[in-house]
């Protein structure tokens, strides 16, 4: 479970400080997928960075998994990062040099697990995300989607207990887009992973169990989202059709 | 290992950059090698002329230093008292001066030494060409000294208005600052004007015979004498070499390491600004700030040993190649210097990772929500 409990962000001092975050709390149960929306600038993509562990609120209290995360220091966040959340980006954020597999593999090997165990779990995962035959190009040689998948791989590949996701269907077209919601929904549904997603795609509400807007830095509304309406994944593989086949 | 992975993709991910690096920290290898190499070469040459005589002491009068410095003369007399010693094999008269000559209006200078051309003579390490010993009126000159003044076998020098031919040329003589040459007893005599005078007694020791003890008796026979054991008159020979040269090669070593350690800082600091982002990721998700000094630091290594191993065969290369057409680029490459060339090297290399490895603690992983 994740717990926001008074989070506030300021930036900078006196006259020219300003609120990022305003006295934000938020509970998100396991299983449960929340959208956050809301302007350019409303303090979305701070909350979200301060949720994962990324930056220190001026002041409140976040609890990941039972574990105070506020109170600890800059060597211990690391390792809880490392094991308890996974990260998608919208840009989506490989490492260039490195393969598709690699790539994926990169959290269980920062853990500090054998490569042959590192790359079997990740082989396992882009077999699931139908990448299998992708795992040895390089992040050049695929497409937006097929990226998003391997972001998507790494994300889960250290059976995190939170996604965070940053807008993670910006850079993608509506089919791929869709492919990555449907995904993102049934990382939630099948697996009790809590997801976080930031995004300005109205689309993306349709995965959401709960969706809150952000203003100013303050939590101005929350309303259910349509996941229980579409959502078609729970006892199901989330395997993919791959819909440009 | 992660890091192993990421810091090598990442390395030979850019050859460009990775050129770049490994030739800068050749040039510094190189340098710093052939300096090492240089000076090695030049204190090998200074005392392999001693090395070479047969002896095991070197007698000098008492207060003299090196050869080429200092005076040692000695009564010629004294000869049958130090061969008379318990566990003397045999004794034998050194007499040299350093001259100056003018070679087609240049300054050169010559360390001419007595050759009597008896069994035991002090005569030239190696004769190369011609003949030996040398009569009246000729000299033997090292082959160095004839190629760079252009002589040759048979031209004439002029020392201390009296004419000398060139008889012979031999190997082993030549100090780079000067060189050895040889001449007759009788030339020797009239020129040198020491009666009953030499410079050194060359002492050679039966087997197993301890020299302190006898060094001992020789210092006791004479008050005026004192004894140098062969090694100690090499290194004493050798001394105005490490004076004159050690610190210049330690200012250029130094240049060559900031060389070295400029180029990797600078190519590695680049790349990892390129690689801002990716770090980013790494650190957010989960990488900790060992994790990614690690992946710096073995680039900066591995680029640095390429950049050695390159660098120590062009160093190679390069003492066998230039030493051909240029006598004085004698370098003696020991496998000591090597080692701890090498040790500098991933110096360098821990050095030159502290500049980007600064620049990663500098980076903010929530950066990386920026698209």
């Amino acid at each position: 479970m994740v717990e926001l409990q008074k989070i506030t962000k300021i930036f900078g001092r006196g006259e020219t400080s300003v609120h990022a975050v305003n006295n934000v709390s938020l509970n998100i149960q396991p299983g449960e997928i929340v959208v956050i929306m809301g302007p350019s600038g409303s303090g979305k993509t701070t909350l979200v960075s301060i949720a994962g562990g990324l930056m220190k609120p001026t002041d409140g209290t976040i609890i990941i998994d039972g574990t105070d995360i506020t109170a600890k220091n800059e060597r211990q966040l690391p390792k809880i990062r490392l094991t308890t959340m996974g990260f998608i980006f919208q840009s989506f954020n490989l490492l260039q040099n490195l393969t598709a597999m690699e790539n994926a593999a990169i959290p269980l090997l920062l853990a500090g697990q054998s490569k042959q165990t590192a790359f079997d779990k990740s082989r396992a995962l882009l077999e699931r995300l139908n990448l299998s035959h992708r795992s040895h190009a390089r992040p050049r040689e695929l497409s937006g989607g097929e990226q998003q998948r391997v972001a998507i791989a790494r994300a889960l590949v250290n059976n995190p207990k939170v996604i965070f996701a940053d807008e993670p269907t910006a850079n993608l077209d509506r089919a791929i887009g869709h492919q990555v919601m449907q995904l993102l929904c049934s990382v939630g549904c099948e697996q009790g992973k809590s997801v976080i997603i930031v995004s300005h795609d109205e689309r993306i509400k349709d995965v959401a169990h709960r969706v809150i807007y952000i203003e100013d830095g303050k939590l101005i509304r929350e309303e259910p989202g349509q996941h229980n309406r579409i959502c078609t994944m729970r006892a199901h593989s989330y395997q993919l059709r791959d819909q440009r086949a | 290992m992660p890091t192993l992975l990421i810091a090598l993709r990442n390395l030979f991910g850019e050859r460009s950059r990775f050129v770049i690096t490994v030739t800068g920290v050749t040039f510094s290898v190189v340098l710093i090698i052939i300096l090492q190499a240089l000076y090695q070469g030049w204190s090998f040459k200074t005392g392999q002329y001693i090395r070479a005589q047969d002896a095991d002491l070197w007698v000098a009068q008492a207060g003299s230093r090196d050869m080429f410095h200092s005076i040692s003369l000695l009564p010629a007399s004294a000869a049958s008292a130090i061969a008379s010693l318990d566990g003397v094999a045999k004794v034998r008269p050194f007499v040299g001066k350093r001259v100056g000559l003018h070679i087609d209006d240049k300054d050169r200078v010559l360390y001419l030494v007595r050759d009597d051309g008896s069994s035991d003579r002090t005569g030239p390490v190696r004769l190369e060409q011609g003949g030996s010993p040398p009569r009246p009126g000729e000299i033997i000159v090292d082959r160095i000294f004839a190629n760079n003044n252009g002589l040759v076998i048979g031209d004439s020098l002029e020392i201390g208005n009296q004419r000398f031919t060139i008889a012979g040329l031999a190997s082993g003589g030549d100090l780079v600052t000067l060189s050895f040459a040889f001449i007759n007893a009788e030339d020797a005599d009239r020129m040198f004007q020491l009666p009953n005078l030499v410079n050194y007694f060359l002492v050679k020791l039966k087997p197993a015979t301890d020299q302190p003890p006898i060094a001992g008796s020789i210092t006791s026979l004479f008050d005026n004498a004192t004894v140098f054991p062969k090694d100690e008159f090499v290194s004493i020979n050798g001394e105005f070499i490490r004076e004159s040269f050690l610190p210049i090669i330690f200012v250029l070593v130094l240049i060559g390491v900031a060389v070295g350690i400029v180029v990797i800082g600078l190519t590695i600091f680049t790349s990892t600004i390129d690689k801002s982002r990716e770090f980013g990721v790494l650190k957010a998700i989960g990488a900790s700030g060992t994790h990614l000094n690690r992946i710096v630091a073995i680039q900066s290594l591995v680029a640095s040993l390429f950049g050695y191993t390159a660098g120590t065969i062009v160093a190679i290369l390069l003492g066998l190649v230039v030493g051909r057409y240029v006598p004085e680029f004698v370098v003696l490459f020991r496998p000591i210097d090597f080692a701890w060339i090498f040790a500098v090297a991933v110096a360098m290399a821990l050095l030159a990772a502290l500049i980007p490895i600064r620049r990663i603690a500098s980076i903010n992983p929530a950066d990386v929500f920026k698209a």
